[in-house]
C-alpha cells in the first residue's frame, strides 16, 4: 500500500515539474518592442556607498552609471559624444572648454538640471573636505563660469587633455547635495538622485540593489522596467544562480563576467546554450609581471629581456584563461586609439633568453642555477615572484612562470600572500622582487601616474621604479596636446619605448564573458561593452517573465 | 549560589576591557588599515586620497588614542561608524544580525531535535545495526567540506531538480506579496542552507549524547530501576534520559556565541546576508569599527552563555554547588 502511494507521488512529481514550463525556443525569436520585464544581474561585492563623488570601486560605479549622467561620453566608436552637453568648443589654445547644456534633462525629483548644477559638481570634487577620490583631475582647473542656465565655461591652468573624459562624468544635483555634509549624507549615499535613465528605489545591504526605469528619461523612456543586482560573493553560487534563472545576466549593465573556466567548460549544456546568450569582449585591462627596477638583477634592460623571451605568454593565455585573451606589448589595450599595432612582442625563444644571459655573466652553477659575480659577491639568479591570494588566473600565471624560468636556469620562487599584507609591506613599500599584477583602465590612456618618475613614492602608482626622461616628457606632453592625432603619436612612442625597455612584462589583455539571457533583445555588443544604452533593451511581451 | 552569580556577572567586567584590548591590538598590528585598501591600486585615483581618508578616519592619531576615543564611545554604547560606509555599527550589525539568527537558531533547535535523539537511540541500541549507521552518517557529514556539500545541493536541488532556490534569502519581487507568501518564500531559501549547516555539526552533538547515555546506561541506579521492574520506558524516560541531558545542556549554553558567529562559507555561497560575512569582509578590509563591535558582541555572548551554562548544570544537577 504505502510502496503504491510511494509511486504514485513519485510519477505525480515528476509530470508536474514538467508542466508549465516555457519552452525555450521562443526566446530566440525576437518580437515587437514592449515596455516591462526586469533584468537582474548578479555581483560579487556590494557598494560601499552610491554617491558618484566618493565611489572608488566597480559596484557603485556600474549603479552610477545607470543613475548618473555626464556631460559627455563614449560612443560605438569610442569617440566622445555629448550626453547632457549638446555641444561642446576647445578654445585653440586649449585652455577653454565650453559646453552648451541640453535644455529640460530633470533630475529623478523633477528638478531641472542646469549650469549651476555642473559648477556645484567642480566644487564639490574640488572640496578638500569631501573625500572624492577623482580630486586629480579636477585640479587643473582654475574656474567654472556660468555663462547662461545652459551654457557653462570651463577654464583650465594649462591644456589638459584627458579633461574631457575624466571629469564631469556624474554630474551632482545642488538643489540636495549643497550644504550638506557630503561624505556622511547617508540619505543621498544610500538612495541617489541623478539624471540617468534608471532612478534608484531601495538597497538592503548585501542583498540587493533595485533600479527602476525613469520615464522622464531625456533619451526615451527605458523599456526594461526593473533593474536589480543581486548580490552573491562566490563566482560558483553565481554561476548557478544564472542556470537556474534567479539571475538573468551576469556582465549585462555592471562588470561582472563569466569565469574564463566557466565559459569554456561549463556552457555547452542544454540548460545553458538554450537561454542564455554569452558574448566575449575586450577589456581595457592587462595582466603584468611588474620587476623591481631597483633589484640589482633586473636593473639590465637585457636581463629583462631574455627573461621576457623565457616566458610563454601564449601558453599562459592558453591555460590561465582559456584561449580568452590576447598577447600584451604594452600599457595600452588593442582597441584603444593609443595602442601602437607596430610593437611587436618579444618572441618566446628559450635558446635566445639563455644566449643573452650568457652574455650577461651568467653561468650554469651545480644548483641548476644561474649565477654571477655582483658588486663581488657570488649572486645565484633567484627571485620572489610575488602575487594575490585569491585570484586563480594569478596563482596559475606565477606557478607557470616559475616553471618556463627554470628551463633556462633562473629560480622564481612564488609567494602567494593575502591581498593587504602583499599591498602594504612588500608593493607599497617597494620591497618585492617582482609581482604579478593587472591594471584596469578606462578608454582615455593617460598613463602619467603610472609609469613618470615622479610618481615612485609610497602609496604612488609607479611601482616598478620606471625612469626615462623621454618618457617623462612624452607623458607630459600627452596630457597637454589636445589633438587627437598628435596624441596618438605621442601615445604610440610611449608604447614603443616602454615596450623597448621592458618597463615590464606585458602578459595578456583578459576579455570579459558577459552572459545575457535570450529574451533580452535591443543589444548592441561593440568595444563599450554590452550594456551600451540600457534604455535601448527590451522584452517582447509574451517572453516577459517578470510582470510587475 | 547568589554570591558566586555576582562574583561572576562581576568578573565579565574586566574580562571584557581585556578581550577589547587584545582584539584592537592584533587589528593594529596587521599590515594595512582601511584608507589604503579602499584605494587597492585603483590607477584612476588620486594617490593623495590616502592621507586625506586617514585623517578622516582618525589613522593617522597614536594607536592609544584611537583605542580610548573608541572606548569613550563604548560607554555610551555608541559603537562607532563603519570604515566602509560611514553608517553607524550598530545599524550595520543590525541588519544582518536577524539572518544569522535565523538560520543559526533554526540549525541550532535541528541540531538538537535531531542530533540527540539520534545518539540516545545509538547508545541504546549500541553495537547494533543503528549505532553503526548513525555513526557512518555523522562522520561523513563531519569530514565532508562544507562547501562542496552546498555546491552539490545546490546542483542538484536546485538547478538540476529545480525544487529548491539557490542563492540569497528571499526571491525578486517579493515584498509586494502577503506576509505568509514572503514566510514561505524566506522558508523556501532556508531550507539547504539550513541542511547543510546541520550536517555539519550532527557529528558532534549525537556522539557527545551517545557518550553522555552510554556512561549513565551503565550506572548501578539503572540497574536497581530494572531490578526493581520499572517498565523499560520508565527506565530509560524517567531515569536514564534527564541525568544523560545534563551534560546536553552545557553544550547548549556554550553555543550561544555560535548564534551570532555565522558561517563566512555557507554565507558566501548561498548568498545570506548574515554576520559571518560581515565579519570576514570587516577584517579583510581592516574595517576597526565592526571588527570591535562584532569582537565584544561575542565576547559578552561566550561570557554569558558559558555563566548560563555553569548555572543551568548547577540547577540541574543537585551534586553540583557553587560557593
Amino acid at each position: 500500500m504505502i510502496r503504491q502511494s510511494l509511486l504514485a507521488l513519485a510519477l505525480t512529481s515528476i509530470l508536474l515539474s514538467g508542466c508549465g514550463k516555457v519552452d525555450p525556443k521562443i526566446y530566440a525569436q525576437d518580437g515587437p518592442v514592449t515596455d516591462g520585464d526586469t533584468l537582474i544581474e548578479s555581483s560579487i561585492g556590494d557598494a560601499k556607498t552610491l554617491n558618484p563623488a566618493l565611489v572608488d570601486e566597480n559596484t557603485g560605479g556600474d549603479i552610477d552609471g545607470l543613475v548618473f549622467n555626464g556631460l559627455l561620453r563614449y560612443n560605438e566608436k569610442m569617440e566622445l559624444e555629448p550626453c547632457l552637453a549638446e555641444k561642446w568648443k576647445v578654445s585653440k589654445d586649449g585652455k577653454t572648454i565650453t559646453y552648451y547644456l541640453r535644455k529640460g534633462v530633470k533630475f529623478h525629483d523633477g528638478v531641472e538640471m542646469t549650469a549651476e548644477d555642473v559648477v556645484f559638481t567642480w566644487k564639490v570634487y574640488t572640496d578638500p573636505t569631501v573625500n572624492t577620490p577623482y580630486g586629480a583631475d579636477y585640479q587643473y582647473i582654475k574656474n567654472v563660469e556660468i555663462m547662461d542656465p545652459y551654457t557653462v565655461k570651463v577654464i583650465y591652468k594649462k591644456a589638459f587633455a584627458p579633461a574631457l573624459t575624466n571629469t564631469f562624468t556624474s554630474i551632482l544635483p545642488k538643489h540636495i547635495l549643497e550644504g550638506k555634509d557630503i561624505n556622511h549624507d547617508d540619505e543621498f549615499n544610500r538612495s541617489p538622485i541623478g539624471t540617468g535613465p534608471y532612478k534608484f528605489v531601495e538597497w538592503k545591504s548585501a542583498q540587493q540593489i533595485v533600479l527602476e526605469a525613469n520615464p522622464d528619461y531625456w533619451e526615451g523612456k527605458p523599456h526594461i522596467h526593473r533593474f536589480v543586482l543581486r548580490i552573491i560573493p562566490d563566482q560558483s553560487s553565481e554561476f548557478l544562480s544564472l542556470l537556474k534563472g534567479e539571475v538573468d545576466a551576469m556582465g549585462a549593465w555592471t562588470s561582472g563576467t563569466l569565469t574564463p573556466e566557466q565559459y569554456a567548460r561549463q556552457t555547452d549544456t542544454p540548460k545553458f546554450t538554450d537561454y542564455y546568450n554569452k558574448y566575449e569582449i575586450d577589456q581595457f585591462e592587462y595582466v603584468y609581471l611588474g620587476w623591481n627596477l631597483g633589484n640589482p638583477l633586473f636593473a639590465d634592460v637585457k636581463v629583462r629581456k631574455a627573461l621576457t623571451m623565457a616566458i610563454d605568454r601564449q601558453a599562459i593565455i592558453q591555460n590561465v584563461v582559456y584561449g580568452l585573451g590576447s598577447v600584451c606589448t604594452g600599457p595600452f589595450v588593442p582597441q584603444s586609439w593609443a595602442y601602437n599595432k607596430d610593437v611587436k612582442p618579444l618572441p618566446f625563444d628559450i635558446e635566445g633568453a639563455k644566449a643573452i644571459l650568457k652574455q650577461d655573466g651568467w653561468k650554469m652553477g651545480k644548483d641548476g642555477v644561474l649565477h654571477k659575480f655582483l658588486h663581488g659577491k657570488d649572486t645565484p639568479f633567484r627571485f620572489k615572484l610575488y602575487t594575490n591570494q585569491g585570484n586563480v588566473s594569478r596563482e596559475r600565471i606565477v606557478t607557470i612562470v616559475q616553471q618556463q624560468l627554470k628551463q633556462i636556469g633562473v629560480d622564481c620562487q612564488p609567494q602567494i600572500m593575502e591581498w593587504t599584507t602583499l599591498l602594504n609591506e612588500y608593493i607599497n613599500k617597494r620591497k618585492y622582487d617582482a609581482m604579478v599584477l593587472g591594471w584596469q583602465f578606462g578608454p582615455e590612456p593617460d598613463c602619467y601616474l603610472s609609469w613618470h618618475s615622479s610618481q615612485m613614492g609610497e602609496h604612488q602608482y609607479n611601482m616598478v621604479g620606471y625612469k626615462n626622461k623621454t618618457v617623462d616628457s612624452l607623458l607630459v606632453q600627452g596630457r597637454e596636446t589636445l589633438d587627437p592625432k598628435k596624441r596618438a603619436a605621442i601615445y604610440h612612442r610611449i608604447h614603443k619605448l616602454l615596450a623597448e625597455d621592458v618597463a615590464a612584462t606585458f602578459l595578456y589583455v583578459p576579455e570579459s564573458l558577459p552572459a545575457v539571457h535570450k529574451r533580452f533583445k535591443g543589444l548592441e555588443v561593440n568595444r563599450n561593452g554590452i550594456g551600451w544604452h540600457p534604455e535601448k533593451w527590451y522584452v517582447p511581451a509574451d517572453q516577459q517573465k517578470y510582470k510587475q | 549560589m547568589r554570591k558566586y552569580v555576582i562574583r561572576r556577572l562581576l568578573m565579565m567586567v574586566p574580562l571584557i576591557f581585556g578581550i577589547s584590548i587584545l582584539t584592537f591590538a592584533i587589528l593594529k598590528l596587521s599590515p594595512g588599515d582601511p584608507a589604503t585598501l579602499s584605494v587597492a591600486l585603483n590607477s584612476k585615483i588620486d594617490p593623495g586620497y590616502i592621507t586625506k581618508l586617514r585623517a578622516s578616519f582618525g589613522l593617522d592619531q597614536p594607536v592609544y588614542i584611537q583605542y580610548w576615543r573608541w572606548l569613550k564611545g563604548m560607554l555610551t554604547l555608541d559603537f562607532g561608524n563603519s570604515f566602509m560606509d560611514n553608517r553607524p555599527v550598530l545599524t550595520v550589525i543590525g541588519e544582518r544580525l536577524p539572518a544569522t539568527f535565523l538560520l543559526s537558531g533554526l540549525s541550532e533547535l535541528l541540531l538538537f531535535l535531531v542530533a540527540v535523539p539520534l545518539g540516545i537511540l545509538a547508545a541504546y541500541y549500541q553495537g547494533r545495526w543503528l549505532d553503526r549507521f548513525t555513526s557512518i552518517f555523522s562522520f561523513v557529514g563531519f569530514a565532508m567540506p562544507t562547501f562542496w556539500l552546498a555546491l552539490m545541493l545546490m546542483l542538484i536541488f536546485g538547478v538540476q531538480l529545480g525544487w529548491l532556490p539557490v542563492s540569497g534569502m528571499t526571491n525578486v519581487g517579493t515584498e509586494y506579496l502577503p506576509w505568509y507568501d514572503r514566510l514561505g518564500d524566506v522558508l523556501q531559501h532556508l531550507i539547504l542552507p539550513l541542511v547543510v549547516t546541520t550536517y555539519g555539526g550532527l557529528a558532534s552533538v549525537s556522539r557527545y549524547a551517545r557518550t553522555s547515555m552510554l556512561e549513565v546506561i551503565r550506572q548501578d541506579y539503572i540497574r536497581t530501576a530494572r531490578a526493581k521492574g520499572l517498565s523499560e520506558f520508565q527506565v530509560i524516560f524517567r531515569h536514564a534520559l534527564p541525568n544523560a541531558l545534563i551534560p546536553i545542556i552545557t553544550l547548549l549554553g556554550l553555543s550561544l556565541p555560535a548564534l551570532i558567529g555565522g558561517s563566512f562559507i555557507i554565507e558566501s555561497i548561498f548568498a545570506w546576508p548574515g554576520m559571518g560575512r560581515l565579519g570576514f569582509e570587516a577584517i579583510m578590509s581592516r574595517n576597526y569599527t565592526v571588527v570591535m563591535g562584532i569582537g565584544i558582541i561575542s565576547a559578552f555572548l561566550t561570557l554569558m552563555g558559558n555563566f548560563l551554562a555553569d548555572i543551568g548544570y548547577a540547577l540541574a544537577d543537585p551534586r553540583v554547588r557553587y560557593d
